[in-house]
């Protein structure tokens, strides 16, 4: 064989391989929702990999029997105020962090990076006592003020990043014609920045529509429950519905992953910059 | 008076101080507080029930500690997770990073899919693989036992020998693509003349790896693995939604065994000294973390 054929064949057996390893990443994905879907009992060994027919019945029944409804709009109220709250605060925060160099900035970037490190469960525990004290407890905007807390250090950093990249000179040209500092950055700073906005927002939104811990602690009540608890209820007193669950999983998902890959380059090269720049 | 007030509130200086006030407050009231609260729960015997009656009790909880069998059981699975997690992670990340690294067909759409787990919340993840795990049904068996590895299915998450494996796929299934794409912006900034040049000196593909590859991700594999082990002692989701710590205490890690001892045995005081400890580790951690990213610099 030349060396031509060789180096083809080579690439022709690195691509498959790669398609069998995405392949089996992706398989738990299929196998959530061919679970959701399938007509016959899941019940069955061996397990049929290719659903035996098709049905929309466990998705149909957890909207009218379970309490699938309430969990999603708690869950969308709760991500939404994470969300607009989060951002909110961090354009702010992010801002001073680009544009200052003082003591506050400095001691304020080092408290971002040690945020880091916190152990959530350590928080947890005190941060229930204050809830319970404060009439924060078991209710939706509370865990909402949790969930934003939690995630803006990380927000904060991110719209440093978006900050950065517009060059001071808009500001200066802004100011020389008349606007307030302040002025300038709300009027004209922001709307450039707009996709690092988009970012921020989404990435919050995610991570309150995500979140379990703080709401299975913070929460008591049924009527209240997020998603994420809702979704761990699911067992029957004879065998958990594995269908059903695969739905709610589903509809759970859905929301989050298409945020997700809405924001993913960006996400991405916000996060991973960071670490390959040292 | 006010007017000058106002003027010297509104003083250019000052303004930075004004817009982080608000990131300030929120982070002080919800991660702040509570942590120093945290810290000072560790000295009393507070209990969730009676709140208010703890008393101060001085170093008693960490005495406890030392000798208690289930926070040195606790340690060593944290250390076992930690570094297993991290050891899956980062070789998932590594392999499909460099099956990415070359120009491939569909190379975005394959990328995508390589990201999908990370998109998935950590509790969709967990109830797939308990499904996928299922003593009786679960696909996971069928597989092991169609390819011989099992002669018949097991109970994964019941059989404390087999929970920790169980858990740490799971973890290494949602956590590579963090891996793979700091790995995959690392093996771009390697420059393509040093593995020409490596070619020239007839260089295989093994010898191109370990000459080349690796000290080229010196770097970024100093923070990754960092990164990871630093995550994996403070996660709490995944574990607790998998296993709640079980079975046998065989996936306790200390953030786990925090929360049980605070909200299943309620003893708050114990349960914050227990928490104190996983910060000090972080801490240790955090600062190899910081003298290895300036040892690192200063190397390049």
């Amino acid at each position: 064989m030349n060396p031509r054929t060789t180096s083809i064949l080579a690439s022709a057996g690195l691509f498959v391989l790669t398609l069998a390893c995405a392949g089996i990443v992706f398989f738990p994905y299929y196998w959530m929702i061919v679970s959701s879907l399938e007509a016959a009992s899941l019940f069955e060994w061996p397990p049929r990999l290719v659903p035996s027919s098709v049905t929309l019945e466990a998705y149909v029944r957890i909207f009218t029997e379970r309490d699938v409804f309430t969990w999603f709009k708690n869950t969308a109220f709760v991500a939404s105020s994470t969300s607009v709250f989060c951002t909110l605060v961090a354009i702010n925060g992010g801002y001073a962090l680009s544009r200052f160099r003082t003591h506050a900035t400095t001691g304020f970037s080092i408290f971002i990076l040690f945020s880091q490190l916190l152990p959530a469960t350590l928080i947890v525990v005190p941060l229930y006592v204050i809830f319970r004290q404060t009439g924060l407890y078991n209710s939706l905007i509370g865990l909402a003020i949790a969930d934003a807390a939690f995630v803006l250090p990380l927000a904060t950093w991110l719209m440093k990043g978006f900050f950065d990249r517009i060059p001071v000179e808009v500001e200066e040209q802004a100011m020389v014609d008349g606007c307030t500092r302040i002025g300038a950055f709300y009027r004209i700073v922001l709307p450039l920045a707009l996709p690092g906005l988009v970012v921020v927002v989404a990435m919050s939104f995610i991570t309150g529509w995500d979140e379990f811990f703080l709401a299975r602690t913070l929460i008591s009540s049924q009527g209240n429950w997020v998603f994420s608890v809702g979704l761990t209820s699911f067992e029957t007193q004879y065998a958990i519905a594995w269908d059903e669950m695969m739905a709610a999983a589903v509809v759970f998902a859905l929301p989050a992953v298409l945020f997700f890959l809405f924001v993913q380059r960006y996400l991405v090269s916000g996060l991973t910059s960071g670490a390959v720049k040292g | 008076m006010k007017r000058v007030l106002v003027r010297r509130l509104s003083h250019p200086e000052l303004l930075p101080l004004w817009l982080l006030t608000p990131a300030a407050i929120v982070m002080s009231v919800i991660l702040i507080w509570p942590i120093a609260q945290g810290i000072l729960l560790g000295f009393f015997n507070t209990r969730i029930l009676n709140y208010n009656a703890g008393r101060y009790i001085g170093l008693a909880n960490y005495e406890v500690l030392l000798s208690d069998p289930f926070f040195w059981n606790s340690l060593k699975v944290t250390v076992y997770y930690g570094i297993a997690s991290m050891s899956c992670t980062y070789a998932l990340g590594l392999s499909f990073a460099l099956l990415l690294n070359r120009s491939l067909p569909l190379r975005g759409m394959i990328r995508t899919i390589f990201i999908l787990p990370w998109a998935v919340p950590e509790v969709v993840a967990v109830l797939i693989f308990i499904w996928m795990l299922d003593a009786q049904y679960g696909v996971i068996n069928y597989f092991f036992v169609e390819a011989g590895f099992l002669d018949a299915p097991v109970a994964w998450l019941a059989r404390a020998d087999l929970a920790m494996p169980a858990l740490v796929l799971i973890t290494s299934w949602h956590q590579f693509p963090l891996a793979l794409l700091i790995l995959l912006a690392g093996l771009q900034t390697i420059p393509r003349e040093e593995y020409e040049a490596a070619m020239v000196d007839g260089a295989g593909a093994l010898s191109r790896f370990i000459h080349v590859t690796l000290p080229g991700l010196r770097a970024v594999n100093v923070i990754l693995i960092l990164i990871l082990i630093l995550n994996s002692f403070r996660r709490v989701t995944m574990i607790y939604a998998m296993t709640g710590g079980g079975p046998a205490r065989a996936t306790e890690t200390l953030s786990i065994l925090t929360y049980n001892t605070a909200f299943t045995y309620q003893k708050i005081g114990y349960a914050a000294a227990i928490g104190t400890v996983l910060l000090l580790i972080l801490l240790a951690f955090s600062l190899v973390y910081f003298f290895a990213i300036i040892h690192v610099r200063r190397d390049a």
